[in-house]
């Protein structure tokens, strides 16, 4: 699912704003990359999976944290996640506390939306030739699944301000027109630890962060 | 031929041994191989019914697992969900997915007895309306509220077929049947497990089958098919019976058993095939390298046997080599005595054989030669004793004649006055002596008479034997020089027989000395010595080699060539000498002549011979009144004798043959009766005879006239009666004295 930019639309008027702009990869350790399968080197790294780490896309970058006053919800356009062919579509979907999401069922058979996690647990029930709406109001990550199709499954990002992106099919990622300041930057993945990195934004002009995710940056333990 | 024989002994030896091996080899290889191939059969047949049961409890364990994994299924919420929504397109979409998690092939819902709510299956191309037909068959079953197994073709394939019923909250609301192939996936994870090929056969029709396209040919399938369909009753599990079967080259064994749990009238085949091709070909392999290793030892040991028997046979070859050169006659051959075995003892005794033959051989022809020398001799002899009786009856016929040539000459010696005459008649008289002489030499040479042993001067017999040989000595050149002893005692001894070996003697040394025809002498000299008169006769001739010399006296050995000599000369004069208690040696030395002694031991003079009393000569023979009778066939001994008789005034009858004679005997009495030996008609021993019959005393009177004595009957006769008798031809002297001595005999 190839994103284009997003930009908070809510910011664009702020004067003393710069642009930060970078790449998020995932990669993984060398070693374990070439090392086959289950032969890894580290009992670290025995039980993960192994991934291919170039095909790894729907990269999230955002700053962590509240910025600024609390956001204001986006009234439109609403954001939608759509049943088709026994999957939601997009598959993650970013959102600012409060957005609230449409589920269209546009396939000829039933199915179900529902939630265990923490931040919003929910079931909207099998349904077929309906929308459905939920509105998101606390921050978080929900995953969502289908009751009947087990291969269902959707992850709705719930952050605190509007500055992110999601990066695109090469991991380019651009946040336009955050105020200057301080702030923690975070990569995000649905697979990979995060990573966060602090930032200092310019009144005027871009600032450049890249992120490499992956296995490497797995907390000591 | 010898080859032949050679070779043929080799040959039956190896052939034997080969046709041995040979035939121990193929027995051992027959019974070796007989064996492995029923326990390689055996082994085959027993892993196939492991495989059999092997395969039959993984098809239960299957079963099981599969009535395990589905059992639950109607019970997943996800089902439960949409089964409860009863809407077509969610639950074909459901099930969907579940023929994916699960793996199997096709999953069908029904809830009706008719028609099946919704069918999938895996693959698209699938026909799911045979699925549907089976899984009515299995939901029947399964609609009494139990999971359900079963096996059915659907298509031209094997399925195995779970029917789960689903309840949901106590009521049943269908049956959810699972279809998975028991095919071709099946039969490789059995192959791979037991290595049997694997052949699932519906309605004689092949579904699945481990076996290649190549190996399962139409034939083969037929042939399962007939072996399937006499089979036992479709009740039992599998057929007891392993069947043989030949693929290609490739020879299998297979069993065969049912699918249970067979959901429609269907017949379910699986049949198991197992090859011991490979172990037959390792058992062939090991044939091959058995064969080659039993040939190889097989012509090894013909080899070591070839040689052993050549070795064996080499001295037998050898021997045999030597017997054909001994055979040929060439004894120098001699067989290497190489080993103490029977083959060095047959050499050995070979050649003691060869030595013994060739000794025989030798001895065999040295006799040859002796008895050729001996026939030659013989005959010579013969010849010599036919010459003999020829010479004796020539000097018989000549005795008449003779006798009354020196009878009238000697009378005419005596009556004639004149001088003139007298010579010449004297001439007459000493050449008929001489004639006479002749004849007597002749004779007595000739004659075989009994030895008669009486007093004799050895000088006379030397004489005599010189008078023979006067005239070849004297042709030959030879001088003799004659030194006799003129007191010589007498000795005892048959004077012919003396004689025979000094004539013997003389002629050897004469014709050694005539070889030499220079300057031969021969000296012979008689002496007395210790009682004993020794006669040496030496000559100057080459001598005799002192090897010879040793065996001159031996009989038949002589130095002559053939037909001169008998070689019995000097072995007859030893024998001689040695009847009269005499020697006689040789000594010479080479260049130096030969010198033969005879000693004879001289007589005791006390012995003498009553003849010897005989007087010489009766000056007083006085015929006055005697009468003489004289029978003799010859005229001129008539003539003679009457002649002389009357001379000496005797009254004189004649008769001219023995039956004349013997009448007039009869008629008147004679004081003498002279009468010859050999006569025509009655002889003179006839006259005798018939004469003592009658009268003995005229028979004693009787005096006998004989041209010869040769005859051993005369002599025996003579002998026998005592008769006096006078040989012809005879001295006047000679003749007076016999009358003179009958007269004198009977003159009382």
């Amino acid at each position: 699912m190839m994103r284009a930019l997003f930009i908070g639309l809510l910011l664009s008027s702020f004067v003393n704003a710069g642009t930060i702009t970078g790449v998020v990869k995932g990669q993984g350790k060398a070693e374990a990359e070439s090392a086959g399968g289950g032969k890894y080197d580290s009992k670290k790294f025995k039980f993960a999976e192994r991934v291919d780490y170039s095909q790894l896309h729907d990269f999230v970058v955002y700053l962590d944290g509240p910025v600024g006053a609390k956001p204001e919800p986006p009234k439109a356009p609403l954001q939608v996640v759509v049943q088709k062919d026994a999957q939601f579509s997009p598959h993650i979907l970013p959102v600012v506390v409060g957005t609230t999401v449409e589920w269209p069922n546009n396939d000829e058979i039933f199915h179900n939306a529902f939630s265990m996690s923490e931040p919003k647990p929910f079931d909207l029930g099998l349904y077929k030739d309906k929308i459905k709406k939920l509105t998101f109001d606390k921050p978080g990550r929900i995953d969502v699944f289908c009751s009947i199709h087990s291969t269902m499954h959707c992850v709705i990002l719930v952050l605190e301000n509007p500055f992110y992106a999601v990066a695109d099919a090469r991991g380019r990622y651009a946040i336009a027109n955050v105020p200057a300041g301080t702030y923690k930057l975070k990569a995000w993945h649905e697979r990979l630890p995060a990573q966060t990195k602090d930032i200092v934004v310019p009144e005027n002009g871009d600032v450049k962060l890249d992120f490499t995710l992956g296995i490497t940056g797995l907390p000591e333990y | 031929m010898r080859h032949r024989m050679v070779y043929s002994f080799q040959a039956k030896v190896l052939s034997m041994i080969a046709v041995a091996m040979l035939a121990l080899m193929a027995v051992t290889i027959w019974v070796v191989n007989s064996h492995v191939i029923e326990q390689l059969e055996q082994t085959a047949a027993k892993n196939l019914r492991t495989s059999d049961a092997v395969f039959r409890n993984m098809q239960r364990d299957h079963a099981e697992n599969l009535l395990l994994r589905f059992g639950n299924v109607p019970n997943e919420p996800r089902f439960k969900a949409v089964s409860q929504l009863r809407e077509v397109n969610t639950m074909r979409f459901l099930l969907k997915e579940l023929v994916t998690e699960y793996e199997v092939d096709s999953i069908v819902f029904t809830t009706t007895e008719t028609a099946p709510f919704a069918s999938v299956a895996r693959r698209p191309e699938t026909d799911l309306r045979d699925f549907e037909i089976a899984a009515q068959k299995i939901a029947e079953r399964a609609r009494a509220g139990l999971t359900v197994y079963g096996t059915d073709q659907i298509g031209r394939n094997i399925y195995e077929l779970i029917g789960v019923p689903v309840v949901i909250s106590g009521q049943s609301i269908g049956v959810l049947v699972f279809a998975v192939e028991c095919g071709q996936s099946r039969a490789r994870e059995f192959h791979q497990l037991t290595g049997c090929d694997v052949v699932l056969m519906a309605n004689d029709v092949v579904t699945a089958t481990t076996l290649s396209d190549p190996e399962l040919k139409p034939t083969t399938v037929r042939e399962f098919a007939n072996t399937l369909a006499t089979a036992g009753s479709p009740e039992r599990g599998s057929i007891e019976d392993i069947n043989q079967l030949i693929i290609g080259r490739d020879h299998r064994l297979f069993v065969a058993g049912r699918f249970k749990s067979a959901t429609r009238n269907r017949v379910l085949w699986y049949l198991l095939v197992s090859s011991y091709e490979s172990e037959l070909t390792a058992l062939r392999t090991t044939q091959r390298s058995l064969l080659l290793i039993g040939f190889c030892g097989v012509t090894i040991a013909m080899l070591l046997a070839w040689l052993l028997v050549r070795r064996v046979t080499q001295p037998l070859r050898q021997l045999r080599d030597i017997s054909v050169a001994v055979g040929r006659g060439d004894f120098s051959r001699q067989a290497d005595v190489q080993s103490s075995d029977e083959c060095g003892q047959l050499a050995a005794a070979f050649n003691a054989m060869t030595l013994n033959l060739a000794s025989a051989r030798q001895e065999l022809e040295q006799t040859v030669e002796t008895l050729r020398t001996t026939r030659d001799r013989l005959t010579q002899s013969e010849k010599l004793s036919a010459i003999g009786e020829f010479v004796a009856g020539v000097t018989h016929e000549l005795n008449n004649p003779l006798t009354s040539v020196i009878g009238f000459a000697e009378l005419m010696q005596q009556s004639t006055t004149d001088e003139r005459h007298r010579r010449q008649i004297d001439i007459v008289a000493r050449e008929a002596h001489r004639c006479r002489k002749i004849v007597q030499s002749l004779l007595s040479f000739s004659r075989q008479h009994k030895i008669e042993r009486k007093l004799i001067n050895v000088n006379d017999v030397v004489d005599a034997a010189l008078d023979i040989l006067q005239y070849q000595l004297r042709t030959g050149n030879i001088q003799v020089e004659r030194r006799l002893s003129p007191n010589l005692p007498p000795v005892l001894a048959d004077d012919h027989q003396l004689q025979q070996v000094i004539i013997n003697l003389l002629n050897n040394a004469r014709q050694v000395l005539e070889d030499r025809s220079a300057n031969g002498r021969i000296r012979i000299v008689s002496q007395a010595q210790a009682g004993q008169v020794e006669v040496s006769i030496q000559d100057n001739g080459p001598g005799i080699s002192s090897e010879n010399l040793s065996k001159i006296f031996a009989p038949f050995f002589t130095t002559k060539e053939v037909g001169k000599g008998t070689g019995l000369g000097l072995s007859l004069c030893y024998g001689i000498l040695q009847e009269h208690g005499g020697t006689i040696t040789a000594h010479s030395g080479p260049g130096a002549g030969a010198t033969f002694v005879m000693t004879l031991p001289a007589a005791d003079p006390v012995v003498s011979d009553n003849r010897a009393t005989v007087p010489d000569r009766s000056p007083n023979l006085n015929g006055t009144g005697k009468r003489i009778l004289i029978i003799d066939d010859e005229d001129g001994i008539l003539a003679l004798t009457r002649d002389l008789l009357l001379e000496e005034q005797f009254t004189v009858e004649t008769a001219s043959d023995g039956a004349a004679g013997l009448r007039k005997a009869r008629a008147t009495p004679f004081d003498v009766i002279l009468c010859d030996w050999k006569m025509p008609g009655l002889t003179g021993g006839q006259v005798y005879e018939q004469l003592r019959r009658t009268h003995p005393e005229l028979a004693a009177r009787m005096v006998f006239m004989t041209g010869d004595v040769v005859s051993d009957t005369t002599r025996q006769f003579l002998d026998n009666n005592e008769r006096a008798c006078i040989a012809k031809p005879f001295s006047i002297d000679e003749f007076h004295n016999i009358i003179a001595g009958m007269l004198f005999a009977h003159q009382s």
